[in-house]
């Protein structure tokens, strides 16, 4: 979010700077309940900023609930959260309004302010799209497509940058494409990063630590030190990929 | 063993110039033969000129209507009254569209009514509109904004309807006020929507003349017809309706240049 | 200085005073059912310096009028002489001397005459109808509502058959009933003449029983609401207005070319419709007097035994003669 006039996020959140270190996401006992179903059982979770986590578990869990409340489209049922006022979600379809010119797309209602159009422009310059500025979004591929919603989210020079399993309808080719450029921006950037993503390959080659959520609880929390420009095919990866594999099996 | 195959040259260039003045050619050749055949029908006596005057006892009377004046009268003064009672009627449906489109509250309080309201021959309506509102302009323009509105709240509400709900929530996560969510994504995205709602609009003001020029008018499209249809004159009944039917092709042109100026984010039937 | 001021005042007060003026002035709004007329009168000059104004309604049809009538917009309504009959009969109140709504007010047509009747019954020479009876059996356009559904009902009687007896084909207005009969749709047909003029001078089509044989007075008449007949100052201008239109007859009667000329730019005649309508529209008012009533009281009673009114209805209610010295009303004669 950039902006203090959002829809409000908790009731009882108010604009205060975040304690500690930097965390952009700060939650203790949060709680979601559909009804009689639980899908969230007093959740406590802390991002700092320039860290990249991964959120994954069986469908169901709750991961895309908890993303979607620290967004800010949902409201939890109970609990307490602190998140950065600065925060920008990428979503799993590019979510393009294709009666506005690509531009327009990223910088929304800041169109008519000044120098507005210049960063979008960086923006779009910096996910390789800066020639389709003026273009119209039925002209994008699907590849092209999701990168002006993530210069749309970069635009907004974000604390914390959500992505809710932007790479999930993106063919082999174009995905690996562009989540080497999700690292690349976040490496120049460093915002606090939160993916929702299923596929646990892609949580062990991005993050830094991959949270496995189960029964409406975080039931293992895994590091991942391994050196950037990760190779999926060595020991050490395919070691990390088991652990989390074993927990994702106890997690139902 | 042989294959039997078959060969494609394609050359991007002359077959498509050729293509496009041909259809144009094409697209003539059936109104034009129609024509010939209805005048030679005619000359032969094969029509009994009642039933169906020939184009050029058709083309007569545009000249006893033109000599008259009543012709250069009743094309300003219809297309005034017509015009009036769209901008009104396609403006209020417009939003009360929106407004419904938007607002689950907006669209329980005035749609079913509207709905009700919609259904009403609004020829039937004259002699009640004349007690309720007099027989000055006021009640012919009221019978042409009643016949415009109900195309343009339609489709501006179901255009709006149809808009993605991401798209909304996109809003809503990019901290859009409402007032930008309407100008940036939903005006703009339910646009093909709200112009096919105008098309029908311009049509149903301009066959509303016929009605509304009922009440009192002593000029315009609807009187003559009105008055030709009194004294049975076939010929300038028939004439009348080619001029309608001009009306139509003109709102047709009219409504496709606002699609090419309004809707460029769309693909077009004449492009890849 | 001074001058300029009382310049000044002199011209307001002279403003003033032409204002003042012009608002005493009545304005009679009057109805009439094609554009016709009002040309014709205008032409005719009679109303040149009344102390009235007057503003014409275009309103086609009886509906509008009365329509119109009743929502106050106009104060006299053009119909026809039974449409007050049919409106006094669905009356949700009787009506009675006093509480009637409306009068009519003036009635006029044309003197007898076979070749401009107003009203006529006819039948298509293809179809071999000879005589009334010969009816039987066959297609027979109308309209509903006025002296055309009179003349179809007074037809029947006078051809001693009823509505079983024949094809009763129904529309809803006198236009959509000739247009069926003139292009062979149907063998027989009830309505105005003028409709149907072209087919019977080219012989497709002849005259059975116009309205002198079935007794039908077929007026075109003024309606006033009664509220406008008690505004003294409505009443004297009507007054007025009468007595200065009583004298259009005799320009009508003098101004064939003219007229007819009139006629056919203003309704967009063909010249053989239009010499037609110059027939049809000359004539003078006619006197409200038994003799009318008497046939009017006819027409209503087989309007009412043709179920074409749930009501029996007393047609004197509907009629005021006050104006009909001022009219000069005389009434129709035979003529050739």
């Amino acid at each position: 979010m950039t902006s203090h006039n959002a829809a409000p996020r908790f009731a009882t959140a108010t604009p205060s700077p975040l304690a500690g270190a930097a965390p952009v996401v700060h939650i203790h006992g949060l709680s979601k309940h559909y009804g009689e179903q639980t899908v969230l059982q007093a959740l406590d979770f802390t991002l700092q900023k320039g860290e990249f986590v991964a959120l994954v578990g069986p469908s169901g869990t709750g991961k895309t609930t908890l993303l979607r409340i620290i967004g800010g489209l949902e409201q939890a049922s109970s609990g307490r959260a602190r998140i950065a006022e600065k925060t920008a979600i990428v979503f799993q379809d590019p979510r393009l309004i294709l009666a506005q010119r690509v531009w327009k797309n990223v910088v929304l209602q800041d169109a008519r302010k000044p120098g507005a159009q210049a960063r979008a422009l960086d923006a779009l310059a910096e996910v390789g799209l800066a020639n389709k500025a003026q273009a119209w979004p039925v002209s994008l591929s699907g590849g092209e497509a999701q990168r002006v919603g993530i210069a749309r989210a970069l635009y907004r020079e974000p604390d914390l940058l959500l992505l809710d399993e932007p790479f999930s309808a993106l063919d082999a080719f174009t995905r690996r494409k562009v989540q080497d450029l999700v690292v690349d921006l976040w490496q120049r950037h460093r915002p606090g990063v939160l993916l929702v993503t299923h596929d646990i390959e892609e949580a062990v080659l991005l993050a830094d630590r991959v949270l496995v959520l189960g029964g409406g609880l975080v039931k293992a929390d895994v590091p991942v030190t391994l050196p950037r420009k990760r190779d999926t095919t060595s020991a050490e990866f395919n070691a990390i990929k088991r652990r989390i594999l074993e927990h994702l099996a106890s997690a139902h | 063993m042989t294959v039997k195959t078959l060969e494609y040259r394609f050359d991007s260039q002359a077959p498509a110039s050729r293509a496009h003045g041909s259809s144009a050619a094409l697209r003539l050749l059936v109104p034009v033969v129609l024509v010939v055949a209805w005048q030679l029908c005619a000359s032969l006596g094969w029509l009994d000129d009642f039933v169906l005057p020939s184009p050029w006892h058709i083309l007569l009377a545009y000249q006893e209507l033109w000599h008259t004046g009543e012709l250069q009268a009743a094309l300003p003064v219809s297309l005034a009254r017509a015009g009036l009672g769209l901008a009104i009627g396609g403006g209020l449906g417009l939003v009360l569209g929106v407004i419904a489109g938007l607002s689950a509250h907006a669209e329980r309080l005035y749609d079913a009514p509207l709905q009700m309201v919609r259904t009403i021959p609004f020829i039937a309506l004259v002699p009640l509109f004349v007690v309720w509102f007099g027989i000055g302009e006021l009640a012919k323009v009221l019978l042409i904004v009643g016949a415009a509105i109900f195309p343009v709240y339609l489709n501006a509400y179901h255009g709006i309807r149809g808009i993605d709900k991401k798209l909304l929530e996109l809003g809503n996560s990019f901290a859009m006020s409402r007032a930008e969510q309407v100008r940036l994504i939903v005006l703009p995205l339910a646009m093909p929507s709200i112009l096919v709602g105008w098309r029908y609009a311009a049509g149903s003001a301009l066959l509303g003349l016929v009605a509304a020029e009922q009440i009192n008018s002593s000029a315009g499209l609807g009187y003559i017809l009105n008055n030709a249809n009194q004294f049975q004159r076939t010929d300038i009944i028939i004439a009348g309706i080619l001029i309608y039917a001009l009306l139509g092709v003109l709102v047709d042109i009219i409504m496709r240049q606002l699609e090419r100026v309004l809707l460029t984010w769309r693909p077009r039937h004449d492009q890849p | 200085m001074n001058h300029t001021l009382k310049g000044l005042l002199l011209a307001a007060s002279v403003v003033l005073s032409a204002h003042a003026g012009a608002a005493d002035r009545v304005t009679l709004n009057i109805a009439y059912q094609d554009a016709g007329f009002p040309a014709l009168i205008q032409k005719s000059g009679v109303l040149d310096g009344a102390s009235f104004d007057v503003k014409w309604v275009l309103l086609t049809g009886p509906a509008a009028n009365l329509s119109a009538l009743y929502g106050k917009a106009i104060d006299l309504g053009h119909m026809g002489d039974t449409s007050l009959s049919i409106e006094q009969a669905n009356a949700r109140e009787p009506w009675t001397a006093q509480n009637a709504p409306l009068k009519i007010v003036a009635g006029w047509r044309n003197d007898y005459s076979a070749s401009f009747a107003r009203l006529v019954t006819a039948v298509r020479t293809s179809a071999h109808i000879d005589t009334p009876q010969a009816l039987a059996g066959h297609t027979w356009a109308w309209n509903y509502g006025g002296y055309n559904h009179a003349q179809y009902l007074v037809s029947l009687v006078k051809a001693g058959i009823t509505e079983k007896d024949i094809k009763p084909i129904k529309f809803n207005d006198g236009a959509s009933s000739a247009a069926a009969f003139v292009s062979g749709q149907t063998d027989a047909y009830s309505g105005d003449l003028g409709a149907i003029l072209p087919a019977v001078k080219k012989g497709d089509a002849k005259v059975l029983l116009n309205d002198r044989d079935t007794g039908i007075p077929a007026l075109g008449v003024w309606t006033a609401r009664s509220d406008v007949l008690a505004d003294p100052a409505k009443n004297k201008a009507l007054e007025e207005y009468f007595s200065r239109l009583s004298g259009y007859w005799a320009w009508h009667r003098d101004h064939q070319a003219e007229a007819t000329e009139v006629l056919q730019t203003t309704l967009k005649l063909t010249p053989e419709r239009a010499a037609y309508e110059y027939q049809v529209r000359a004539g003078a008012f006619r006197p409200f007097d038994d003799a009318l009533l008497a046939q009017e009281q006819k027409v209503a009673d087989a309007l009412y035994d043709g179920g074409a009114i749930k009501r029996k209805v007393d047609v004197r209610l509907g009629f005021d003669g006050r104006y009909n010295a001022a009219q000069q009303a005389v009434p129709a004669r035979e003529v050739q």
